[in-house]
């Protein structure tokens, strides 16, 4: 055995390339699964490389992005175009020599074996697709169960469903149109007893000002007695006052004057007075003729009473 | 959503923690609800509860505008040999500097790599996103198994 011969295997040269049958073309369109595949494959020239230019050499080569997807010759075309369309047609056998005619014959066995070849081809080309598929189809399977293994605990079954409810819908749920009355009802009743306070307190200021209207001092004449009052009839007033103020000062409480302002307040709110004068309710009585209703039955109830009164004793 | 708001949680988890307390309430708001189910899903903390400020609801309770400023979210958390399981829980948006993440940049994370100032990821370790989108707060290697970008929320450890 030579020295180079063990370099291709033992055999006594390189075998030629195993060329496929449907070289350019494919026979098929591509399926769901390869579609897949090739999306994930990043090819063509990126948008911002410019394409290269056809300088002329070559007249039909165009250039584009992404590489456009050949056209398919199915099997039968391929016959029909390769084999059957290129039969020699209208040849008289009687005028040729036997050379010409084996030539013929030739041909004609070549044809049938590129037939067989192209549909062999095809066949073992199904094949291998079919298990391709099936590949795939246990790949994927094995991805699930693996997925499907994995089982999450009964607290998570139970509680995750639960708080994606909660998210799903609005946090808050709105008030009933029902509720809504109820709130907005309350809510003027409140701002009604509101205004009503500040009214009728408003009203006891004003009754409070017209009582204190009384002493105002509105002419010369009063001004002059006022003034005459206070510096020359009441001077020891002036010293009292004094003395009090410095009384207050020094005691930290003056119990008389606080008992004697107590008594006050207090006797005003029994007696629904304003500083010993008639209070709002009793102004308000007046003005409505409640008072006079009342003091009339008072009338008639006395006057029955004294009227019964003899008969009994 | 409001990062003040989620910087507050973080805070209070944080000191909740460091003085070992079993239980804590934070208010019951859609965003602090997001972000619990975050931390329980990936096991930060054992039970989320719906409850006012007195304690979680014995029986349910509506959520109405007349009881939503009591309602309290309720959150177990867990220890283990004494040490909070919650090392450490931080924002990295933040309410003057907030962080938007491309789908790149969210792959970029998950898989361990830096992203801007954003440290990368250490084990046990993880970053809940925001996605505006879907308006929901992910877990970034789920974001990024689903090709989704947002806002980067919180870190917690």
């Amino acid at each position: 055995m030579g020295k180079g011969v063990l370099k291709y295997g033992g055999k006594s040269g390189i075998l030629p390339k195993i060329r496929p049958v449907f070289k350019h073309n494919p026979i098929r369109s591509k399926t769901p699964s390869e579609i897949q595949q090739e999306s994930q494959i990043e090819q063509g020239y990126a948008k911002d490389v410019p394409l290269p230019q056809n300088k002329g050499n070559r007249r039909n080569l165009t250039f584009h992005r992404v590489q456009p997807p050949k056209e398919i010759i199915t099997v039968e075309q391929r016959i029909k175009n390769t084999i059957e369309n290129r039969i020699p047609q209208n040849i008289d056998e009687s005028k040729l020599n036997n050379d010409e005619k084996w030539v013929l014959k030739r041909d004609e066995i070549r044809r049938e074996f590129l037939r067989e070849a192209y549909l062999t081809e095809a066949k073992r080309l199904e094949k291998l697709d079919k298990l391709k598929e099936n590949q795939l189809k246990k790949q994927k399977e094995a991805e699930q169960n693996h997925l499907n293994k994995h089982q999450e605990s009964e607290a998570v079954k139970l509680t995750i469903p639960t708080i994606e409810s909660y998210l799903k819908g609005p946090i808050m749920r709105q008030r009933t149109p029902e509720e809504t009355l109820i709130k907005n009802e309350q809510r003027l009743l409140n701002r009604k007893t509101k205004e009503l306070e500040e009214q009728s307190k408003k009203a006891t200021q004003l009754l409070d000002l017209y009582h204190s209207a009384s002493n105002f001092i509105t002419t010369e004449e009063e001004l002059e007695a006022a003034i005459t009052e206070a510096f020359e009839v009441r001077v020891t007033d002036y010293d009292r006052s004094l003395d009090h103020v410095k009384n207050k000062l020094n005691s930290t409480v003056s119990f008389a004057y606080n008992s004697e302002y107590n008594r006050g307040l207090i006797e005003d709110k029994a007696l629904g007075e304003l500083n010993g004068k008639p209070g709002l309710e009793t102004v308000k009585d007046v003005l409505s003729g409640e008072a006079e209703k009342i003091k009339r039955q008072a009338e008639i109830a006395a006057n029955e009473a004294t009227s019964s009164l003899p008969q009994q004793s | 959503m409001s990062f003040v708001h989620l910087a507050n949680f973080c805070a209070h988890i944080k000191n909740c923690t460091n003085v070992n307390i079993s239980s804590t309430s934070v208010p019951f708001t859609r965003l602090h609800l997001q972000i619990a189910s975050g931390l329980y899903k990936e096991g930060f903390i054992s039970s989320i509860q719906r409850g006012s400020t007195t304690g979680p609801d014995v029986t349910p309770v509506d959520v109405t505008p007349d009881n939503i400023s009591t309602r309290r979210l309720w959150l177990g958390l867990k220890y283990r040999n004494n040490q909070p399981v919650i090392r450490d829980i931080s924002l990295v948006s933040k309410p003057g500097r907030k962080v938007n993440l491309t789908k790149e940049e969210v792959k970029a994370l998950a898989s361990g790599l830096a992203v801007r100032f954003i440290k990368p990821l250490q084990p046990a370790e993880c970053i809940f996103i925001k996605n505006e989108k879907e308006k929901e707060v992910i877990e970034i290697q789920e974001a990024a198994k689903r090709n989704l970008d947002g806002v980067a929320l919180y870190r917690v450890k």
